[in-house]
């Protein structure tokens, strides 16, 4: 599995290299990677706009036993631009095929999210809430999380953020988990390293941009 | 873990893609959005100027420019001064949203890509966005209006800084 989403991944980034100068390219590209306790997702989207992007995502939930493969859209539903801060809300929705850990069948499958969030460049809040239905078993799940920059640097400069993430899914064995977290981001990268509590599980999450 | 070899082969392989990327700007259409307070702006001092005489600005310094309040380190341009301070007419705008290096980013690919313009700085503690243009280019109020919302962010007002 993981060797073919790495040859995915790879046809993709090198067909974009070539391609991207002589042909006219009118988005943006963002690579994303989540691994948790929970689940190890990635996400590759396309923006044509600002305010929208599509993309492929793959997830294995540890949580359900639960491999998702499908297609993502995510929609900047209203963004709120302050003289020193922004606000957003976004609306994502996955469809594709759920396929359980050892099982021969793949299901239908999708999802539906639901984020908000407000930073300045100190502050930064976010609440997200998930709904999935994978193979039959439907989830919800909340989280929520605070960070701030112990510096403010300069354009180009390594930020920093301390942040602490809290996530509740109702019907887990651990409906609430806290995670404490530091967010390093220089350029077009974009590390996450943290580490949750209550399941004695590493988080760490990657995003690129193009 | 098979996933953080993943991660190291996806980083690997962004790293060396990179620099073809670096190149590209984002094009968006936005037709649909909401201009309208744009349209309360005068632009009939633009269309009549006069920009022949650029040229008398050669030789002009570029470090005698008043930058207060503008932040060099900030700038997200890797072109050298040298290049932008001959003939340069500057047109700055006061943007509301920029809280972060994406936000920059954004702003840097939108404005790469309109002939007009050499190269941007953009100042986040000001909220100040700074467009240098091409010798004797132009770029209307209702352009740049258009560009920083494609850009996703919101214009506060505009002043242009004719070389004087
Ligand atoms: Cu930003």
């Amino acid at each position: 599995m993981c060797r073919r989403l790495t040859t995915l991944l790879a046809a993709l980034l090198l067909a974009e290299s070539a391609y991207a100068r002589p042909v006219s390219y009118p988005g943006g590209w963002t690579l994303m990677q989540r691994n948790n306790g929970d689940r190890s997702a990635i996400h590759a989207h396309y923006s044509p706009t600002a305010f929208d992007s599509f993309g492929v995502y793959i997830e294995k939930n540890w949580d359900e036993d639960v491999t998702f493969t499908g297609l993502q859209y995510n929609r900047l539903v209203k963004r709120f631009n302050g003289p020193s801060s922004q606000a957003n809300i976004y609306a994502k929705a996955g469809i594709g095929q759920a396929d359980p850990f050892g099982s021969a069948g793949a299901e239908l499958a999708g999802f539906v999210e639901f984020a908000a969030d407000w930073e300045t460049r100190r502050w930064f809040t976010e609440y997200r809430l998930r709904t999935a239905d994978f193979a039959d078993n439907e989830s919800v799940h909340h989280s929520a999380r605070l960070g701030v920059a112990p510096y403010i640097g300069d354009y180009g400069d390594l930020h920093t953020w301390f942040m602490v993430e809290v996530q509740n899914h109702p019907d887990g064995d651990k409906p609430i988990t806290t995670t404490p977290l530091i967010r390093l981001f220089k350029g077009v990268q974009m590390i996450e390293l943290g580490y949750t509590v209550e399941e004695n599980e590493w988080l760490a999450n990657w995003i690129v941009r193009f | 873990m098979t996933i953080f070899k993943t991660l190291g082969a996806v980083a690997a392989l962004t790293l060396f893609a990179q620099p073809a990327f670096a190149q590209d700007a984002d094009a968006m259409d936005h037709s649909k959005m909401d201009h309208s307070e744009m349209e309360t702006m005068d632009h009939s001092k633009m269309k009549t100027m006069d920009h022949s005489d650029m040229n008398m600005m050669e030789g002009m310094d570029h470090s005698k420019m008043d930058h207060s309040g503008h932040d060099h380190a900030a700038k997200t341009s890797d072109d050298s001064n040298e290049i932008i301070s001959e003939g340069t007419h500057t047109v700055v705008a006061k943007v509301n949203g920029l809280v972060c290096d994406f936000c920059a980013q954004a702003l840097r690919k939108v404005f790469k890509k309109e002939d007009a313009v050499e190269t941007i700085s953009v100042d986040l503690d000001a909220g100040e966005v700074r467009v240098f243009l091409k010798d004797g280019q132009i770029l209307s109020d209702d352009r740049l209006a258009k560009l920083i919302r494609k850009s996703g962010y919101s214009l506060v007002d505009i002043t242009h800084e004719n070389g004087a």
